[in-house]
């Protein structure tokens, strides 16, 4: 018997509903797992996901997916293909499975949600398909990082992260659970499928997959690229909520965004612009991460905020500059701040990548430039000690990163709110901003800094701090290249 | 093979042409990118003839090259899988969207496209 075509059923099967008979719909579907706030019912029979799918039609084309990323898997871990890698690309590729694989499973349960709370059938219908996705997208992490445990312990933070306080994963978890975990379905769509995973994760999958490929990292490459094709499907339906959501409620949908953008932007300087204009190799990069970024992330997000009536988010001159400084100051944090990193970071200034970064980033010699240089100087002197904190940074209570890294060292500003009491802290005034719409929403959490301070880690010094963030030596971060770069600068000690 | 241009003489006479490639460098089946004045086009090869269009997906801009022409005449892009008929662009999946298409002749066994769309 012949098939019918999908879209001569589709309709009627993607808008098989429930029929209460033994509960309220407001019972069935809580408002505040909901969160449609006000918007009626019959506003949702308008959403409408433009990019379909069968479930055969899934089947068929994930299981193509698979066997091409399993091949390339196979033939590459034979051929011990990651003991040729760079160390500097190595470390963007333990970065991203300790901060991405945890969060990807994250995001099943709130697929699932979708599928169970979302406000309409065909929504409810998506997620179960988002769902899968997100499923694979996990799996496939942990498979990549359990082939690698025996060349570099670190692979197994691909699941051990999230179950330790290091401070970078609990930005990256402080975020996420907030956009996926705690927020509605609505919230959800808007801020994690629309902003995050139709914009961010480009820079992650696509700017990511092409510099592995080019630094030769074909099982990487091929892993994230595949990921990448099955956001089409699940991170759509954040458009047809932003459709719903704008004739409802245009002021919320603003403001979910222009949050959401934020406080991703500064998350994604962090784990990917660190990787993209440090770890990769200064001859393998395509693009800076400001590069990628205009021409992938923020015409994009331009390109939504036109089609949809919205504004431009009031910070944008703000997060200009934030664009030209914050990661290059994340970069030299971290690096700074090495022994609390489960990766080894690659300093990335030998004259050669400082003759890169002073291309694409003409102030970053007198931003960034004269810092090294110090660090550079203290290096080649054997005053090693002084390349080493000896206190932690102050954290902001919005982004948990560090103050003063979301600009240069000519923008430095105190951004405090007192709230009942307490003071919060933030890296900015966009991040106070973000604070005072919902104070009840943030005022609750403790940062790193705040229980130290708190007493909550013992002993109060490096190793207690070092012991509750589960760093062992053996994962312990250091310079990628032991410092070799620093003797591009040797004669720098002479004229000292 | 006869040019087959998706455009009238009348409207050719106004267009400007650029040469891209000869006719026997791409074969049926086939697709390639070329820059094309300010564009970047993907030229196709499909049922014996030349289709042009703009050669980034709608969605989010990937090049469509790098993705697959299926042998039923689909052009799927690499990056999301969206899929749109080769010989007229228009969308199969999502089915909202469509590619831009520029006009396309063959002269002397050699292809040109215009560098302003249809």
């Amino acid at each position: 018997m012949a098939l019918l075509n999908r879209d001569d059923w589709y309709d009627i099967a993607r808008d098989v509903d429930w029929t209460l008979k033994y509960v309220d719909r407001d019972e069935a579907f809580p408002e505040e797992w909901v969160g449609a706030k006000g918007i009626p019912l019959e506003a949702w029979e308008d959403w409408d996901e433009p990019f379909r799918v069968s479930y055969r039609e899934y089947v068929m084309v994930q299981r193509e997916k698979e066997a091409g990323v399993s091949a390339i898997r196979e033939a590459m871990v034979r051929a011990k293909a990651y003991q040729q890698l760079d160390d500097g690309h190595k470390a963007s590729t333990q970065l991203h499975m300790g901060t991405t694989c945890m969060v990807e499973q994250m995001a099943v349960t709130m697929q699932s949600r979708f599928s169970r709370f979302a406000p309409c059938a065909r929504w409810r219908s998506l997620g179960a398909f988002g769902m899968l996705d997100e499923i694979r997208h996990a799996q496939l992490d942990m498979r990549f990082s359990h082939d690698l445990l025996n060349e570099d312990p670190r692979f197994d933070w691909c699941q051990k992260a999230f179950h330790t306080n290091e401070w970078g994963v609990l930005a990256v978890r402080n975020f996420f659970d907030d956009v996926m975990l705690n927020a509605d379905c609505v919230e959800a769509a808007l801020a994690t499928s629309l902003t995050v995973e139709h914009g961010f994760t480009n820079i992650q999958f696509v700017a990511m997959a092409s510099d592995a490929m080019e630094a030769g990292d074909v099982n990487f490459s091929s892993l994230l690229s595949s990921i990448q094709t099955d956001e089409a499907r699940h991170a759509q339906l954040g458009f047809p909520t932003l459709d719903v959501v704008m004739k409802h409620d245009p002021k919320r949908a603003q403001q979910i965004l222009d949050v959401s953008f934020w406080r991703a932007f500064r998350l994604f300087q962090t784990l990917t612009g660190t990787s993209m204009d440090y770890y990769t190799p200064v001859e393998k990069r395509k693009m800076s991460f400001k590069e990628f970024m205009l021409e992938w992330i923020i015409k994009h997000h331009e390109r939504i905020l036109r089609d949809y009536g919205l504004k431009k988010p009031w910070y944008w001159s703000q997060f200009e500059e934030a664009l030209e400084h914050g990661h290059h100051a994340m970069h030299i944090g971290t690096w700074f701040w090495r022994p609390t990193l489960f990766w080894k970071p690659n300093a990335g200034v030998s004259k050669a990548e400082r003759r890169w970064l002073n291309e694409k980033y003409p102030s970053w010699d007198d931003s960034w430039g004269v810092l090294w240089d110090e660090i550079i100087k203290n290096v080649n002197d054997g005053k090693m000690e002084k390349t080493y904190p000896e206190t932690l940074p102050a954290l902001c209570n919005i982004t948990q990163l560090p103050l003063g890294s979301a600009l240069d060292r000519h923008h430095l500003g105190c951004h405090q709110v007192v709230h009942e009491g307490r003071v919060y802290h933030f890296d900015s005034e966009v991040s106070k901003w973000i604070f005072e719409l919902e104070p009840e929403r943030y005022a609750g959490h403790m940062n790193v800094v705040d229980r130290f301070i708190a007493g909550q880690i013992q002993p109060m010094n490096l190793e207690g701090g070092l012991q509750w963030m589960s760093i062992t030596p053996e994962v312990m971060g250091d310079d990628a290249y032991g410092y070799a770069w620093a003797q591009d600068y040797k004669d720098m000690r002479v004229a000292a | 093979m006869e040019g087959v241009a998706a455009v009238s003489t009348e409207k050719t006479k106004d267009i400007d042409y650029v040469e891209v490639c000869a006719e026997d460098e791409l074969w049926d089946g086939e697709m390639d990118a070329f820059d094309v004045g300010d564009h970047e086009i993907l030229l196709v090869h499909f049922g014996q003839q030349y289709f042009a269009y703009d050669g980034l997906c709608p969605h989010q801009s990937v090049a469509l090259v790098d993705g697959e022409l299926t042998e039923d005449g689909l052009i799927i892009c690499g990056a999301h899988q969206w899929q749109f008929r080769a010989d007229n662009g228009k969308g199969v999946n999502p089915a909202n969207e469509c590619l831009q298409a520029f006009p396309v002749k063959v002269e002397n066994g050699r292809v040109y496209v215009g560098t302003e769309p249809e």
